[in-house]
């Protein structure tokens, strides 16, 4: 699931996680249980809550669920490739099913969901941008256990879990440094060991010898970076 | 905030310059930071609204960062302007170590 950040916003995130001020795994993973745990709790008749989560690659995955129901039903609907989980993660939208016996937009799901024991529930997408991360949802026993109410109930659950899921995003960035920063890097380092050169060789203060470099790519009219190559290599006898 | 009257007439020409360059400010400043800019990305972005002032050598390296992007795309007219001290300075060490060797005018008449 990794984000592709601008260069500015991925130095931050490497400072950041260098000083623990981004959330560690364990820490997200702890969040996102006790997320589902309320969201069990706060609604009568939910027989469990749990947490889908949808990689780039589209591989699903139960990052946090209430009970064993949970992680088979949310199993059964990722090996059929449908159910109302992945509806919500795929339209962003969320699903309400009062009654899975009457709901006809996934035969397969429903004879799993039947078999299970299971009868109604409800998914909220979890919403990033204009990406979904995956889905909140609660399972219930019973037809008709819940209500609008309760679908705006969830997408705040919903919404809270994506600010932690967000966050260890941008840890994982900051872990992968891109390829773009690491030839900014190398470049920066070309330009400062050719600074270091001239002020060496005439006795300059930093920023003079950078006026220099600036000058020089002006006058020759070739870039910072051929100028500063070149001075690098003159400091090598000749063998 | 107010900038110095060459700071100002140096900040007009570069965003006027930056935009013949079809460059985003993101990846202005990347090619900034390459060439050894320390300026963050939020600051690039002030100093060219006027918001705030950069140091001589920050716009100076900036400037830079942009020319040779209008050089790479063969941009026809024009590039952005250099500070002041900049085109004083614009003498290379190898070629004239002592700069203050040479002031032939002021001494004249002076002898007798």
């Amino acid at each position: 699931m990794a984000v592709k950040l601008p260069l500015a916003d991925e130095l931050a995130a490497i400072f950041a996680r260098a000083s623990e001020l981004l959330l560690t795994d364990e820490t997200v993973s702890r969040a996102l249980e006790l997320i589902t745990a309320a969201a069990e709790a706060a609604v009568p008749g939910a027989a469990g809550a749990g947490v889908t989560l949808i990689d780039a690659d589209g591989r699903k995955h139960t990052a946090s669920a209430s009970n064993t129901l949970v992680e088979v039903a949310d199993a059964r609907q990722y090996d059929l490739g449908q159910g109302p989980c992945l509806l919500a993660w795929a339209s962003g939208e969320p699903v309400l099913v009062s009654d899975v016996r009457n709901d006809h937009r996934w035969q397969a799901w429903a004879s799993a969901a039947t078999e299970l024991g299971l009868r109604s529930s409800v998914s909220a997408p979890l919403l990033t941008g204009d990406s979904a991360l995956g889905a909140v949802k609660l399972y219930a026993r019973d037809e008709n256990s819940f209500s609008p109410a309760t679908v705006r109930l969830l997408e705040l659950f919903a919404a809270q879990a994506t600010i932690f899921l967000i966050n260890a995003q941008a840890r994982e960035s900051a872990r992968m440094i891109s390829e773009d920063l690491r030839d900014a890097l190398a470049h920066r380092e070309i330009i400062a060991v050719a600074k270091g050169i001239l002020m060496a060789r005439h006795g300059l203060d930093e920023d003079t010898a950078m006026q220099d470099l600036l000058m020089e790519s002006r006058r020759a009219k070739r870039s910072l970076r051929d100028i500063s190559v070149e001075l690098v290599s003159s400091t090598q006898l000749p063998r | 905030m107010a900038l110095g009257k060459d700071e100002d007439e140096q900040r007009l020409r570069f965003e006027e310059m930056l935009r013949n360059a079809d460059l985003r400010v993101e990846e202005l400043w990347l090619r900034y930071f390459s060439i050894g800019g320390i300026a963050g990305q939020f600051e690039v972005e002030a100093y060219i609204h006027g918001a705030i002032a950069l140091p001589a050598l920050q716009r100076d390296i900036l400037a830079h960062a942009l020319n040779e992007r209008l050089d790479e795309i063969h941009a026809p007219d024009g590039r952005a302007s250099y500070s002041r001290g900049s085109e004083d300075a614009g003498r290379l060490h190898d070629e004239r170590p002592h700069d203050d060797t040479d002031r032939p005018e002021e001494d004249s008449g002076q002898d007798d």
